[in-house]
């Protein structure tokens, strides 16, 4: 077992996560990964304290897990409850899905996705959502292995400056 | 020409109450004919993550004849925007631009809390839904969701 492995424990988020978070985000950013022009996908460069913390992390309606390896944050889902759709439905829904590189292909994403799951269905929550930019292949078929359907659902947004 | 010369009724936009929900409710049941009132109110008295914070009603002659509901969301990415869950108008004070009063409203409100956008969540096979809020200056983006039921 490499240094890199170790036993994955999963627990839920909370705001004392929010500098480890930050540091996968980071991280991860500036990973290179084929075929993707990062400059396309909407993953912006920079994501802050402030806005992680306001989404309150370990709050009601947060959804979020971190995966630990030996005691380090190395993974974390961030998910929230949301009343969204016309009609009104109650949902999980995934913002983000981000292992280290140096911790990928250890199947914690797809632990991290399975807790979230099991936690939704134990508070009856039925459907989970991952809202994913359509131009990011690796990310759609990572979901559509996982059991995930492209919904009818579509966004639309109207920009609200000027 | 003005607008009361021309016989539209004079609207006024304002926050959401607590003291709308039932004009809320009753726009909605005579769109929809569907009575799904626990939902709604759960959301707009339950404070369930400050939905009265975004949410407004449209009124004509004092009376409530729409509402958007809204709420401050992440759709996609860690940016907050602001998000409406449903937009509605009396059938009969629909055609007179009282969606377009509103949603230019809820963007100002938008603008005035440092939210960047506004997202709605359609179903693409609402085409009547989807026209309206493409008339209303809203445009498809990248986001698209996938859904697993539990």
């Amino acid at each position: 077992m490499s240094a890199k492995e170790g036993k994955v424990n999963l627990r839920r988020m909370t705001r004392g996560d929010i500098d480890a978070v930050l540091a996968i985000y980071k991280k991860i950013r500036e990973e290179k990964l084929p075929g993707i022009k990062r400059s396309r996908l909407s993953y912006r460069s920079v994501m802050t304290y402030e806005e992680v913390a306001s989404t309150d992390p370990g709050g009601p309606l947060d959804l979020s897990f971190v995966a630990e390896v030996n005691g380090q944050a190395v993974g974390f889902i961030w998910s929230r409850l949301a009343y969204v759709g016309i009609p009104i439905d109650e949902v999980g829904i995934i913002h983000m899905l981000i292992v280290d590189p140096d911790y990928q292909r250890q199947r914690i994403a797809g632990k991290l996705v399975n807790a979230l799951l099991e936690h939704c269905n134990s508070i009856g929550i039925k459907t989970v959502r991952a809202v994913v930019d359509e131009r990011h292949w690796e990310l759609k078929n990572y979901f559509q292995g996982l059991g995930f359907r492209r919904s009818e659902l579509v966004i639309y947004t109207r920009t609200s400056k000027g | 020409m003005t607008n009361l010369e021309r016989g539209e009724p004079k609207v006024r936009i304002r926050p959401m109450e607590h003291e709308d929900v039932d004009s809320v409710l009753a726009i909605d049941r005579k769109i929809t004919g569907v009575r799904r009132a626990v939902t709604y109110t759960e959301l707009i008295t339950g404070d369930l993550g400050g939905v009265l914070a975004l949410s407004i009603v449209a009124e004509v002659d004092g009376t409530v004849q729409g509402f958007i509901l809204a709420r401050r969301a992440y759709i996609g990415e860690p940016t907050e925007v602001g998000l409406i869950q449903m937009l509605g108008v009396d059938p009969d004070y629909q055609r007179q631009g009282i969606a377009t009063k509103m949603v230019d409203a809820f963007l100002d409100t938008c603008r005035s809390k440092n939210l960047s956008a506004v997202r709605i969540v359609i179903n693409e096979r609402d085409s009547q839904l989807e026209g309206l809020f493409k008339h209303l200056g809203f445009r498809r983006g990248e986001f698209i969701d996938y859904t697993k039921t539990l």
